[in-house]
């Protein structure tokens, strides 16, 4: 299975092509992130041109099997391009979609190395607040109350929320937590938990799929 | 040539294929118009969060429609701007990666250019095959107020254009001070039919310049103040008699106000047609599906012996196929 995957929806945008019967990863990081709309196909174009294979096999975007997006939460904006880019691969490849949060592929980059502690992936979304993800509950609130509400046990913390807000879990945890520095969601182990979903057949709907949100929309002042 | 348009500039979702830049083989349009009826205008952020939702139902119902597959299509076009830039992303986004995973070549498309390319569609309401060259373009929509000599489906020049805001927006707006629901320009349309267009002596802004500018804004001011003084007066008098004059009042303001705006609209387009010698003027944009315009501009050139062109209703409306015809010969200018 050939499994292409975009995240978007941080600062460090990237790409990457997993292919599960070689056990092989080609990824590359987006330039210039602001204006990842402009850029993400050519960016794309450019990832199979650098994908060969040892006996100088070579891939062409029709040869993928299934498109993995991230769905954050994270920049509203960003997230979205990243989608209508995957929704538009797919609908064109006709090949099946798979999205997944910005919380399960931070823990699933450090996990392996934190066998017994609990992990807490925090999102920075500015002004103070995290989104959060604590067992099943996913949420947005101000970083303090987050802190207030775990019981004091060891923790492993990840992501921008974290590195952003690390005096404060510190202050709130002493020895107990450790911040772990790879705050960036990273395609890769976008591209590896899609490939789990995968064999279990848990495919998305291609056209339901959106970006995990957690807030409603800002309104704001009308004009 | 099947060329498949994708427009999400505004709060529409739209997706059309077009053959050879002209037969329409389908248009689908999902409005989010009721979205908004409440908030008196568009909001971005819910506006994108639709567009993400309903651009890959359109696009396969449009391909269904039109009776083909991904692969007959032969390129995808899609509106790049002017527009809100979160809802347009979406559609970049799509249309750009649809593009490539079909191996066709993905065309940007100017939202404005696309709505003077309107008229070239061979739905269009006139019946008329295709439309000549040079012709004026009077671009009327809630975003846009300009005149325009246009040269080719793709080259044109602005001759003027609204200082600040668009013809359609100050309907937006009048309809609000009414307490009438976005969008304003139907129902203002609407209800001037059982107003007098004479009874409310409005301005007509800019009418006296000598350029080919608008402005709008004192327009929507003259309105308010007449607003104030009715609810002054009409503080005095019972509900029922209220309601009743309430409608007759509104329906005056909006049908007075119309003609202020149709009247500036058709005076500076039919200077342009005489300085420029054509004889052709296009309408083009939302606000050219107002029956009052579209009549009173008839009338106005053909008595100097021009012709007026506009595309049907939905045409002028936020649509794709405007979007894939004019894809069409952007595609065709590329190659040569």
């Amino acid at each position: 299975m050939r499994i292409l995957a975009i995240e978007t929806s941080d600062k460090t945008a990237d790409i990457a092509l997993l292919d599960t019967e070689h056990d092989q990863v080609w990824k590359k990081e987006l330039k210039t992130v602001q204006k990842v709309s402009e850029t993400l196909v050519d960016e794309i174009k450019e990832l199979f041109q650098s994908v060969e294979y040892a006996d100088l096999r070579t891939l062409r975007i029709t040869d993928i099997d299934l498109v993995a997006v991230g769905i954050g939460p994270g920049s509203y904006t960003g997230t979205r391009v990243g989608i209508a880019t995957a929704k538009g691969l797919a609908q064109g490849l006709k090949v099946k979609m798979i999205g997944v949060t910005s919380f399960e592929a931070l823990i699933e980059a450090i996990d392996e190395d934190y066998e017994d502690t609990e992990i807490i992936p925090l999102i920075d979304a500015k002004n103070d607040r995290v989104y959060f993800q604590i067992g099943e509950e996913q949420g947005c609130s101000d970083i303090s109350e987050v802190l207030e509400r775990l019981k004091d046990k060891n923790y492993v913390f990840v992501g921008t929320g974290a590195t952003t807000h690390r005096g404060l879990i510190a202050e709130r945890f002493q020895e107990q937590a450790k911040v772990d520095d790879r705050d960036q969601v990273s395609a890769k182990f976008i591209a590896q938990i899609a490939q789990g979903r995968a064999e279990a057949n848990l495919h998305d709907n291609a056209i339901a799929l959106k970006p995990l949100y957690i807030n409603k929309p800002n309104i704001g002042t009308k004009k | 040539m099947n060329i498949l348009g994708i427009e999400t500039s505004c709060d529409e979702t739209a997706a059309a294929v077009v053959k050879d830049g002209k037969e329409v083989l389908s248009s689908i349009v999902a409005s989010q118009a009721d979205l908004f009826a409440k908030h008196g205008g568009v909001i971005p952020e819910i506006a994108s969060r639709k567009h993400l939702e309903m651009l890959t139902p359109v696009i396969n119902e449009a391909l269904e429609k039109a009776g083909l597959n991904p692969n007959d299509i032969d390129g995808v076009a899609y509106t790049k701007e002017p527009g809100l830039l979160p809802a347009l992303l979406v559609g970049i986004s799509h249309a750009k990666a649809l593009a490539l995973s079909l191996g066709v070549p993905a065309i940007p498309i100017n939202h404005l250019e696309a709505h003077v390319y309107a008229n070239s569609l061979t739905s269009s309401a006139d019946k008329k095959e295709g439309i000549p060259y040079p012709h004026i373009c009077l671009l009327v929509s809630g975003g846009h107020t300009s005149i325009l000599f246009v040269e080719s489906p793709t080259k044109y020049k602005t001759l003027g254009q609204t200082r600040d805001d668009a013809a359609g927006e100050a309907f937006d707006k009048v309809a609000r001070l009414l307490g009438l629901p976005y969008p304003g320009g139907p129902i203002i349309d609407k209800m001037a039919q059982d107003g007098d267009p004479a009874s409310i002596k409005f301005p007509r802004p800019m009418m006296d310049t000598e350029d080919y500018d608008f402005s709008f804004s004192g327009l929507k001011t003259a309105v308010l103040h007449e607003v104030k003084r009715r609810v002054e007066i009409s503080d005095e008098l019972s509900d029922e008699l209220k309601d009743q004059l309430d409608y007759n009042w509104k329906a005056d303001i909006a049908a007075s106000f119309q003609e202020a705006v149709a009247d500036v609209l058709i005076y500076k387009t039919m200077n342009a047609a005489i300085e420029k010698n054509v004889d052709t003027i296009s309408l083009a944009g939302g606000v050219a599906a107002n029956s009052r315009l579209r009549e009173k501009m008839i009338r106005a050139a053909n008595d100097l012996g021009i012709d007026v062109r506009y595309p049907d209703l939905k045409m002028c409306m936020d649509n794709a196929a405007m979007v894939a015809g004019l894809g069409y010969h952007m595609i065709k200018e590329l190659k040569n």
